[in-house]
């Protein structure tokens, strides 16, 4: 009995130790949406990033992630992230991952789901011209601040209608000003109008006759033309998404520092 | 020089043609009488000084060496009018005037057509078809403008045209249809001749300078079967002119009418072909008939801008011309706002797409 016992009590603390020692390796993979695999940011920058994003995410109902590495695998940026993004967040679900590359300056944005519509490539253009002043003085946390900022849906609402409504505001004037131009000219042409009698009703028909109505034959002649038969071809095209290596659907592009 | 006054037997007022019941009336009592009443009661009128010349006062060296002077016996005032007027209103009493001896000798009508419209009818045409401009100034339609609506006897001259034209060309009835991969086209030619002796009727051209030749022509045409022998008393109540263009002087455009009706007519006489082509047509007039008319018009002025607009309505069949003024500000606005709407209709539409 007591031979047992003590067998128990030193598998109890071999166990212990054992557990004990395990290092507690979850550290990069379980901060949820910021990834700093190459230490850019401090550990307090990393926490209060990473809280701003699940915030967000959680507003949004979008994943939205950044990811800072300077080790890609050898692959390219856009697989890489894309891959990331698939492997963390699931295929085709809804959201969008800025990958800052640290290997050689291609950062790269990818789009999942209904990020794909809600962040379009020129949309994704203006965001990287809002990152990059900080990128390249080598801010990270600055940078992922703009990020945040720009990157809110409600933000790129904002964006769309007043760059869009401009846009067809300058459409919209110019039509304006040709369609008033033409209207302004045929209002003031109907303006000035006259319009003459026929003379030809003075003619008294009862005592007006031909002395001469004579129509000659002359000759004739006859010219054939040769119909041409044209066949038109049509194309088309698409573009803007591509299929990632694990078969998820997603947009976005690259810009390299 | 004396004036012509027609005046009631009944209370001495004025007497005015009416042209909405075509005869003539009273301003005061009312009275009604027909044609045959009042030239029988004025036939002394009709018979004064007709053959003579027309005595003319001294030209005098001032300003209205170009007007001349008479008097209304209704009030005695002196009346003053240009060399061409035969028929006004004296300023003061405003009571009609018909000035004896102006229509007399070669200036005396043939013929004159009375008045079918009276000056409520012609407003009212003026009001119905200018009302639907929107773009005129705001004062085009006010009351100051319309009133100086006046009916006036404009001088014409009519002619009575023996013409004789010619004309030749080539005509083309061209016919095609497809056969397997070939469009076929044939083509026939005609040569064309046609001469014709030709009667134009009535042909008018205004003899009064002042008045523009375009609005004239554009005020036509006139029914002449209710044309009535001249008598002064159709002239009271309206204004009139006697000509101050010769025949002579009116007969190129007379001739540009006759061409131009003679061109129309052995045109149409050619039918049945896809095109006709004239290579050469000539007209000729061998011999005019003149009437000199007084016919009616309706006018109306108005000046905008620096530039006087001209309006005339027919005073028999109520046809309006004239070119209504444009007010530039109102037009500028218009634009303006139709070019903001679109714009903003545009921006609206893109923000929802």
């Amino acid at each position: 009995m007591m031979r047992m016992k003590k067998i128990a009590a030193v598998f109890a603390a071999v166990m212990i130790m054992i557990i004990s020692a395990v290092p507690v390796c979850a550290a990069d993979f379980n901060k949820g949406y910021i990834f700093d695999l190459d230490d850019s940011i401090t550990a307090s920058q990393e926490e209060v990033l990473g809280k701003k994003l699940e915030e967000l995410s959680k507003k949004s109902g979008m994943n939205v992630a950044v990811l800072i590495s300077d080790n890609r695998e050898g692959k390219s940026s856009m697989v890489y992230a894309d891959d990331f993004y698939d492997s963390r967040f699931g295929i085709n679900t809804d959201g969008i991952l800025l990958y800052i590359d640290n290997f050689d300056k291609t950062d790269h944005i990818s789009t999942s789901g209904k990020g794909i519509q809600c962040y379009s490539e020129t949309y994704i253009d203006y965001m990287f011209d809002t990152i990059t002043p900080c990128l390249n003085a080598g801010d990270y946390n600055g940078a992922v601040e703009d990020f945040l900022e720009v990157v809110d849906p409600s933000y790129v609402k904002r964006y769309n209608f007043t760059h869009s409504t401009l846009k067809y505001a300058g459409i919209g004037l110019l039509a304006g000003i040709v369609i008033s131009v033409i209207a302004c000219l045929i209002i003031a042409y109907s303006y000035k109008s006259h319009k003459k009698y026929n003379n030809r009703n003075y003619v008294v028909s009862r005592d007006t006759h031909f002395t001469v109505k004579e129509d000659r034959y002359l000759r004739q002649y006859t010219t054939k033309v040769k119909i041409e038969n044209s066949s038109g071809g049509s194309r088309g095209g698409g573009g803007g998404t591509h299929i990632s290596s694990s078969g998820g659907v997603h947009g976005g592009h690259s810009r390299r520092r | 020089m004396d004036t012509i006054q027609y005046k009631c037997p009944n209370c001495d007022g004025p007497l005015e043609y009416k042209a909405d019941i075509q005869k003539f009336g009273c301003e005061y009592c009312m009275s009604v009488f027909d044609d045959d009443q009042i030239k029988k009661m004025f036939k002394d009128n009709e018979n004064t000084d007709l053959s003579q010349d027309i005595e003319e006062p001294q030209a005098t060296d001032d300003e209205f060496s170009n007007g001349n002077l008479y008097s209304c016996s209704s009030c005695g005032a002196e009346i003053m009018t240009d060399a061409e007027t035969a028929a006004t209103f004296c300023v003061y009493c405003h009571n009609p005037v018909i000035l004896k001896g102006r229509l007399s000798g070669s200036y005396r009508p043939s013929q004159v057509l009375p008045f079918e419209l009276n000056r409520e009818k012609a407003l009212e045409i003026f009001k119905e078809v200018m009302g639907k401009k929107k773009f005129t100034p705001s004062d085009f339609m006010s009351n100051q403008t319309l009133e100086k609506m006046s009916g006036l006897y404009v001088p014409f001259w009519l002619a009575d045209c023996k013409v004789d034209g010619s004309m030749n060309g080539i005509a083309k009835h061209i016919r095609s249809w497809t056969s397997g991969s070939y469009r076929y086209t044939e083509t026939k030619e005609y040569t064309i001749e046609r001469r014709a002796r030709i009667t134009c009727n009535g042909v008018p051209a205004d003899g009064a300078s002042k008045i523009d030749d375009d609005l004239m022509d554009a005020v036509e045409p006139f029914d002449y079967t209710k044309m009535q022998d001249f008598s002064m008393s159709y002239l009271s109540g309206f204004l009139a002119d006697r000509y101050d263009v010769d025949k002579g002087e009116v007969f190129p455009r007379i001739k540009q009418k006759v061409d131009e009706a003679a061109k129309t007519l052995m045109n149409e006489s050619v039918v049945g072909y896809s095109t006709f082509s004239v290579s050469g047509s000539e007209v000729n007039i061998m011999s005019t008939k003149w009437r000199y008319t007084l016919l009616p018009v309706w006018f109306m002025t108005y000046k905008y801008n620096g530039k006087m607009y001209e309006f005339a309505v027919n005073g028999q069949s109520g046809k309006l011309v004239g070119n209504p003024p444009l007010s530039k500000k109102k037009l500028a606005v218009f634009g303006i706002a139709l070019a903001l709407g679109i714009s903003i209709i545009a921006a609206l539409g893109g923000s929802l797409l």
